[in-house]
């Protein structure tokens, strides 16, 4: 079991990861940007970081800065909740490189899964049926 | 719209206040005072201060023990390393964004910086 997890994503999202996290008795670290200070998802969290301005691509979608959060908090594990870098290949990759868990598939099966034409592709290959355009 | 932490604070408190008293008819609901604790964070002048663009762990120095970028009572123009930010093994140079003395120093060596943190406050 993790110690203490960072949540890359906001709002409803972050809270629902965070109400789990109490439950299992995980320490919660909250991402957020200079606009989301006040919201519920950091005054929830056990500790918060702000990882930029207003823009998501300057703070959620941010991953030099989220890491930078991650090894600041010493966070083992990251919760990408859904959207934002959830079904990103390369943020995946990189969290393993540096022996952090993403919490969700590997980055090899996000980029097998992750883009539909590919998905049916590979679908098709394990003789799979699926439906031709 | 700023909202004051401490409002959100009291505000929760009472509710909690009304919710025992609720269910216990012996509790007594203590009566809070809005307005003393109100001011307990007192919001820096945003025009005179530098934050930190990213988010790391400043370094007052450009190595440890030598001498300070920065100190106290120092004027400074803008364009001047004021410390570093170390992220993912980087060494950001922090310039200043404005001239100025330097009234405070607002984090410590070695201490973990977010976005936007305040990082020295000028005069």
């Amino acid at each position: 079991m993790f110690k203490k997890i960072l949540i890359a994503n906001r709002g409803e999202i972050a809270v629902r990861i965070i109400r789990a996290c109490k439950e299992w008795g995980i320490l919660t670290v909250a991402i957020h940007s200079d606009v989301d200070k006040d919201s519920m998802h950091v005054r929830l969290a056990d500790e918060s970081v702000c990882v930029g301005s207003h823009q998501p691509i300057n703070s959620y979608l941010n991953i030099p800065a989220i890491m930078s959060a991650i090894e600041l908090t010493g966070a083992e594990a990251v919760h990408p909740g859904y959207g934002f870098l959830s079904e990103n290949s390369e943020f995946s990759k990189i969290l393993e490189e540096n022996k952090i868990k993403f919490i969700g598939p590997s980055s090899k099966h996000i980029k097998m899964m992750g883009d539909k034409i590919q998905a049916k592709k590979i679908a098709k290959e394990y003789g799979l049926l699926v439906i031709e355009k | 719209m700023e909202i004051d932490k401490n409002i959100i604070l009291k505000l929760i408190n009472v509710l909690e206040d009304l919710k025992k008293s609720l269910t216990d008819k012996d509790y007594k609901i203590e009566t809070h005072d809005l307005e003393d604790k109100t001011n307990v964070i007192k919001q820096e002048d945003p025009k005179k201060s530098v934050k930190s663009p990213i988010v790391g762990t400043a370094y007052l120095s450009p190595e440890p023990g030598a001498k300070k970028f920065v100190e106290v009572g120092k004027k400074i123009k803008k364009g001047d390393t004021i410390m570093i930010v170390e992220a993912m093994k980087t060494m950001n140079h922090i310039p200043s964004s404005l001239d100025g003395g330097v009234k405070k120093i607002c984090v410590e060596d070695g201490q973990p910086v977010e976005f936007g943190q305040n990082l020295i406050i000028l005069e």
